[in-house]
């Protein structure tokens, strides 16, 4: 890792590196793997561990550990092995559901494509130990997705209230996905009718980018997945959303490179160019190179060289991992600088002036935009629909107060003199 | 009970490492197998009997041949829903210490005494923080188990001085016990802050 702050402790570095190491070689094809030569003395097991599950690879971390044959204090040994065989009983668990839930969805004429979770374990990973799981993602078509809810409400599963007062229709116009939960499994579903928000990218929120182009093994189904470009695309967006910030995604990337046989470059760019996404894409590739060492073609590279914001993303994706994986409060960015960190980083992402200009057009349009809560603040008919613009700035000082403002800008002082310190 | 048979219909099978994990789609219970138990497991077919399916566990796992061993893994597959057929009960079987002490004498591992281990998923307790798939009280009370071993043996884990001092002086407990959570968009800020999001 490159430009670290000084004051991140030398252990903490190291055990980030470690990590990266064991998940090199974790992903690496076994004839072309370098020993993992791992000295149990030098590293600081608690850290190491903790870094690991923060970033969602522990079962990698194990499996480069058990298949290396390196050898560990006995607690660590079985920390690795315990939090491995709970994740897998736990996806084993999703899995069944999502295939029970395809075939509910398929028998009501209901497409659905499953993101990310067990469809991705099983066809990237060709083992469900290997990848947590937090949830099951579904992509749906927008004009399916109520129909969906309400299959799903009909299994039992509730809407989770991050909604309030909004209809089904505002929500599918506003936002990219809804969730859902079971109330006697602890399941948790998300149903996608968008790649991303609309705050991220307007032309990406409108396209369906999943179009199911083949299928995968899951125990003992099959599930619909996109095309290997698509899936790529549709990672590099996701990452992109959560500025990369668990290595599990960056791992989800390089196996795809790994696994996929003929990849068409020409696709895929073609695909980002469309989108004015290139940037987006090459970061993802770059991550897999730098972080996960899969290797890319010297025409995707030439490309990252040619494109000079990107050294400046990895180093921002390198800091927030580490900063999040050591948890140290004193360490971290401060958490309200976090906050802007993730809109000045979707502007770094984004290309052309004409889409930045939009990117910060959208985001304070989306602020000061009339809700469905400043109506009910403050009902006003439809003829006088206008005013609402005026209740909005009302009842947010008078829900906020004055305090909020100066709150929030010292927040944000203390945290840019705390950076420039380091 | 002649020939054995396992249940096979209605299980998703899984490995990690040495163990194989059953998934029984039908009580949503997972059961952990041991190399042994899944050995026995996997070969009791109804075409078997137990004499040969101790042949199977020497010829895989050079377990020596004994019929108790094969009829300790049979009842707990039968206790855990796992076994099709019915196993008959002997008063004077040998316990499971004993069966440990007789491989242990015959130079085989104790670890190879066959155990089945069940549990239930998911419970809402388990419902996963972000990206994890295990929950972060289990994983926090884990990181414990690991912690105290620390400070029962410092040098095992850390030579650098200043790493041993921090965990020691138990800073990392507090470091490592909590996850930060995730700051996004300016809604994340606020809820930093202890506000409402912006609606």
């Amino acid at each position: 890792m490159s430009g670290q702050p000084d004051s991140i402790p030398n252990y903490s570095l190291a055990s980030y590196n470690v990590v990266l190491r064991c998940l090199r070689y974790a992903l690496a094809p076994v004839a072309e793997r370098s020993p993992l030569d791992l000295k149990p003395a030098e590293v600081a097991w608690p850290e190491f561990l903790s870094i690991a599950q923060q970033h969602g690879v522990v079962p990698l971390v194990n499996l480069a550990i058990n298949q290396s044959e390196s050898v560990l204090p006995d607690a660590v040994a079985w920390w690795l092995s315990e939090q491995s065989r709970r994740g897998l009983v736990h996806n084993l668990s999703l899995s069944s559901e999502l295939l029970d839930l395809l075939d509910a969805f398929s028998k009501a004429g209901l497409t659905a494509v499953p993101f990310k979770g067990p469809a991705l374990a099983a066809s990237l990973y060709g083992n469900l130990s290997l990848r947590p799981i937090a949830d099951l993602d579904l992509f749906v078509s927008r004009k399916d997705a109520l129909s969906c809810v309400t299959l799903l409400q009909e299994r039992g599963y509730v809407l989770a209230d991050r909604f309030p007062g909004l209809s089904p229709k505002q929500i599918f116009r506003g936002s990219k996905d809804i969730d859902l939960t079971h109330p006697d499994t602890g399941i948790h579903v998300e149903l996608h009718w968008a790649a991303c928000e609309p705050e991220f990218d307007r032309r990406l929120f409108e396209a369906e980018l999943w179009t199911p182009a083949t299928t995968a093994r899951l125990l003992d189904g099959q599930v619909p997945l996109p095309r290997a470009e698509d899936l790529l695309f549709l990672l590099s967006i996701h990452g992109a959303r959560h500025r990369w910030q668990c290595l599990k995604w960056i791992c989800d990337v390089a196996v795809l490179l790994r696994v996929s046989e003929h990849f068409d470059w020409d696709y895929l760019l073609e695909r980002a160019d469309r989108f004015s996404r290139r940037r987006m894409l090459l970061l993802s590739l770059l991550l897999a190179e730098r972080l996960a060492g899969m290797p890319l073609p010297p025409r995707v590279l030439q490309l990252i060289q040619d494109d000079r914001k990107l050294d400046g993303l990895l180093q921002q994706v390198e800091l927030l991992q580490l900063s999040r994986a050591i948890c140290a409060p004193e360490l971290s960015v401060d958490a309200v600088l976090e906050g802007a960190g993730s809109e000045v980083f979707r502007f770094r992402i984004t290309e052309g002036f004409g889409n930045q200009a939009a990117l910060i057009a959208r985001f304070f349009l989306t602020r000061i935009r009339p809700t469905a809560e400043d109506q009910r603040y403050f009902a006003l008919p439809a003829m006088l629909a206008p005013g609402r613009w005026l209740v909005r700035p009302i009842r947010l000082c008078l829900q906020y107060g004055p305090g909020t403002i100066v709150r929030l800008s010292s927040r944000l002082r203390a945290g840019l003199a705390r950076t420039k310190s380091r | 009970m002649t020939r054995p048979l396992a249940r096979k219909d209605g299980l998703y099978v899984e490995q990690i490492a040495d163990e194989v994990i059953l998934y029984d789609k039908g009580t949503h219970k997972a059961h952990c197998l041991n190399k042994t138990a899944a050995a026995v497991w996997e070969a009791a077919d109804g075409t078997r009997t137990v004499e040969e399916l101790a042949g199977v566990l020497e010829a895989k796992l050079n377990i020596p041949k004994d019929r108790d061993i094969v009829l300790l893994a049979l009842e707990q597959l039968q206790s855990t829903g796992l076994l099709s057929s019915e196993v008959s009960a002997e008063s004077d079987r040998p316990s499971r210490r004993q069966i440990g002490r007789k491989l242990a004498m015959a130079g085989v591992s104790a670890s190879l005494v066959p155990v089945i281990a069940s549990v239930l998923a998911p419970t809402p307790a388990m419902a996963s923080s972000p990206g994890t798939g295990v929950s972060k009280s289990i994983y926090v009370k884990d990181l414990g188990i690991v912690n105290s071993d620390i400070a029962d043996n410092p040098k095992q884990y850390l030579t650098s001085k200043s790493a041993q001092d921090d965990y020691l002086k138990g800073l990392v407990d507090g470091v490592h016990g909590d996850f930060a959570d995730g700051v996004t968009d300016f809604n994340d800020a606020l809820k930093v802050l202890g506000l409402p999001p912006l609606s």
